[in-house]
């Protein structure tokens, strides 16, 4: 066949006449994710957690270490008898302070811990969310790609041990020995929930590896890489993204119900531990204010994900 | 299709063999039961010279498309040895089986399976040339595939390049499938039922597209079908399957017009035929195609033919024979019982009848038969030997005591058969190459058997 030496110039020119299909298929890529308007809410409320996440100075009035009635660090009085009576305080706009979602026992704005907790259930979500899905996919994808040899069996029999892997008495020994950190609990929601990923993968796996566009690939001589990698994991990824954004939703509530059993990191700003903190000192019936937001923001967090998930199916796949 | 002697065959099969499912669960295991694998393709020998066009032909299940796979290289054979170009293709470099990844090319049945549904048209034609690194660069790649896209009827080329195959209909998806594997100019191409799943008005365009290819790339076609109008359209040579074996093969005019072998004759009646007021002649082969796991001993065809030979010292006729050897089948298979005797009459009468019957079209039954729905047939006046009556008798006999083995056993010594003893080999019958015990010794009965007084079943089926 020819042997084509094209010089540098031309290679470039080539360089963006092969990108331009792609771009346009992009474009028709979002046209289609904006088909659906819980997409673009998903979207919408993931943006501004991440704004949150990312410069929280922004949005939040107060810093997290500012408390009612005597403002900003450093603080030189304290908090009188009759003020620390009023704690929790109720929302307040500017009088005596202000706070908008209210403040906690301990004089915190509200508002100001729901927006700076906001990174670290990102950071958990898609961590956790991203990491069972970078194990789970690729192994499911040989585990069915080498269905019923003796590497399908090694794989399915080591996710059918980690079943058995019962999850907080897990967390609780893997904390007790290597601490209480954000790290440790994504590790622990990471190492069980990329099982489920794993089976269903392999599942679909194992029906498209008999479509004859992978044998007619396999005619040409493709290798087993080529095959897994090209022709089948395109076809699995809408499921996949559905997987991670359940992961990552699953992730930030299982945190937060860690955070309320205090497994979790407590000196890190989290929705769940400010659940935990309401729990402990007393105030769920008498303090909405400090109640509703974070779980509401994790309810928003979760959906997001899920929205999310749900729309990139319909990108991803191509049947419609 | 007259062929020089001197030529090569391009591709040479011999002896072979391919079955599935050898391994058995641990329960067959510990209770020592024999694996009984499925066998798809079983001692299969063709030579396919350079040029031509070879259709196979065979209902679904015969193994066609699995020995289609096999010339591929998508499956391992069991036993055998396939040679391409005097290269053996079961036993290959790496670096051979690059060159013969080139060479060799499948089209597959199914255009809405086998292009990736993700891929464009210009990834799917362009992969086999970046696997085998066979053209550099972007730009020369896109132009070999317009140029081949162009070639196969997909004009201009630039419309389809990126086009998804969800954009385009039956026909030009097929299109595509060629044109992948033509894209790197091979020498074979086995094409396995390509236009089965396309509409009927555009078979011929795409068949017709598949000859001036022929031409365009010098290419040799295995055509895999169970149409035998495509196959007689397209093929200069065909080769029968049933149930793994080759029945016959030869130029396919000659197939054709003068079947010798009984299934080619029975596949070849159940074709309808377009001439109005002509009447459908239905195929003469009784009962379902057999299992594969399981097939009949000797010739896989014995127990459907219409022509079953025998036994050297059998009084009667041929066609008496072969109602005494569904008898036989019928016992074996159990499918005769004390209950089936009816209560009017002599029992044993009744089960003799109903025993003889054949499960044949309407056209070949008796008068007796269509009378009673084809429960019962006139034994006396079938030209059975005597013989062959008394042990009929002693086993309807045995049946109605209950005894299946005692019936079987009165039975052996009078209704055998040879096709069921021996295996036939494939031998010369003058152009072509048959399967039969009947042209075994030289082609003393060869005329009159093509006079064919009917047909035997085998309708040709979706494989």
């Amino acid at each position: 066949m020819a042997t084509g030496q094209g010089d540098t110039e031309s290679d470039g020119e080539s360089y963006t006449r092969r990108w331009e299909p792609r771009l346009e298929r992009l474009k028709r890529g979002w046209s289609r994710y904006s088909e659906h308007n819980i997409g673009i809410l998903g979207l919408v409320i993931l943006g501004i957690f991440s704004l949150w996440a990312v410069v929280p100075g922004v949005f939040a009035p107060h810093s997290t270490d500012w408390v009612a009635y005597l403002g900003e660090p450093p603080i030189e009085s304290r908090l009188t008898a009759e003020q620390v009576r009023s704690l929790p305080h109720p929302p307040a706009f500017g009088d005596p302070f202000f706070a908008p979602l209210g403040t906690n026992a301990n004089g915190n704005g509200i508002l100001s811990l729901v927006i700076y907790s906001a990174s670290n259930a990102m950071y958990i979500g898609l961590a956790a969310g991203l990491l069972s899905s970078l194990v789970g996919v690729p192994l499911g994808l040989i585990s069915g790609f080498y269905g019923d040899t003796w590497i399908d069996e090694a794989i399915q029999r080591f996710v059918d041990i980690m079943y058995g892997l019962p999850f907080l008495p897990f967390l609780i020994v893997l904390v007790a020995i290597r601490g209480i950190t954000t790290t440790n609990i994504i590790i622990g929601i990471a190492v069980t929930s990329w099982l489920n990923n794993c089976i269903t993968i392999r599942g679909e796996t194992l029906s498209l590896k008999e479509r004859s566009y992978v044998e007619s690939a396999k005619v040409a001589g493709a290798s087993d890489t080529r095959i897994i990698f090209r022709h089948i994991m395109p076809n699995v990824l809408p499921i996949s993204f559905v997987f991670l954004a359940q992961d990552a939703a699953g992730a930030v509530i299982t945190q937060a119900s860690l955070a309320y059993l205090g497994l979790a990191d407590f000196t890190a700003n989290s929705w769940g531990i400010m659940l935990e903190n309401i729990k402990s000192q007393g105030y769920i019936f008498d303090a909405w204010w400090w109640l509703l937001p974070p779980g509401i923001a994790l309810m928003l967090m979760a959906a997001s994900f899920y929205f999310i998930g749900f729309s990139m199916e319909d990108v991803t796949n191509p049947q419609r | 299709m007259d062929r020089p002697d001197d030529r090569e065959p391009l591709v040479e099969i011999e002896g072979l063999r391919k079955l599935f499912d050898q391994s058995q669960g641990i329960v067959d295991t510990v209770l020592g039961r024999e694996p009984q694998p499925v066998r798809a393709v079983d001692g299969v020998s063709l030579d396919i010279y350079p040029g031509d066009t070879v259709g196979i032909a065979g209902e679904s299940g015969c193994g066609k498309t699995t020995l289609g796979k096999l010339l591929v290289k998508l499956y391992e054979p069991t036993e055998g040895t396939i040679r391409f170009d005097g290269d053996d293709v079961t036993d290959m470099t790496r670096e051979d089986e690059r060159q013969f990844r080139k060479r060799v090319q499948m089209i597959f049945q199914d255009p809405f399976e086998s292009l990736n549904p993700r891929m464009t048209v210009y990834d799917t034609v362009s992969e086999p040339l970046k696997i085998n690194e066979m053209v550099d660069g972007y730009d020369e790649r896109r132009s070999r595939v317009k140029q081949v896209l162009e070639d196969v009827g997909l004009g201009p080329a630039e419309v389809y390049l990126d086009a998804f195959p969800d954009e385009l209909s039956g026909g030009e998806r097929q299109r595509v499938a060629i044109a992948r594997a033509l894209v790197v100019d091979p020498d074979f191409v086995v094409c396995d039922e390509p236009v089965s799943m396309l509409d009927v008005s555009i078979r011929a365009g795409v068949l017709n597209l598949m000859q001036d290819l022929q031409d365009e790339y010098d290419l040799t076609y295995l055509f895999i079908s169970h149409d035998l109008s495509l196959i007689r359209y397209m093929c200069d040579r065909a080769g029968i399957m049933y149930l793994g074996n080759m029945v016959e093969q030869g130029p396919t005019d000659d197939v054709i017009d003068d079947p010798k072998h009984p299934y080619t004759e029975a596949l070849f009646d159940a074709v309808p035929d377009v001439e109005l007021g002509d009447d459908r002649r239905r195929a003469n082969a009784t009962g379902e195609v057999p299992s594969p796991r399981n097939p009949p001993s000797g010739c896989r065809y014995h127990p459907r033919c219409a022509h079953i030979i025998p036994p050297e010292d059998w009084g009667g006729s041929q066609a008496a024979f072969r109602r005494a050897f569904q008898f036989k089948l019928k016992v074996q298979r159990g499918e005769l019982d004390a209950e089936a005797a009816s209560d009017d009459g002599d029992p044993v009468e009744s089960l003799v009848e109903q025993g003889l019957t054949l499960d044949v079209p309407e056209e070949y039954r008796s008068e007796r038969e269509i009378e009673t729905g084809g429960h019962r047939t006139d034994a006396a006046s079938l030209d059975l030997p005597s013989d062959a009556r008394t042990a009929l008798d002693e086993a309807a006999e045995a049946l109605l005591d209950g005894d299946q083995d005692a019936a079987v056993a009165a039975l052996d010594e009078v209704v055998t058969t040879p096709c069921a003893s021996r295996k036939p080999r494939p031998l010369p019958s003058g152009t072509r190459e048959v399967a039969c015990h009947r042209y075994e010794d030289g082609d003393a009965n060869t005329g009159a058997i093509g006079g064919s007084n009917g047909g035997l079943n085998a309708a040709p089926a979706e494989d």
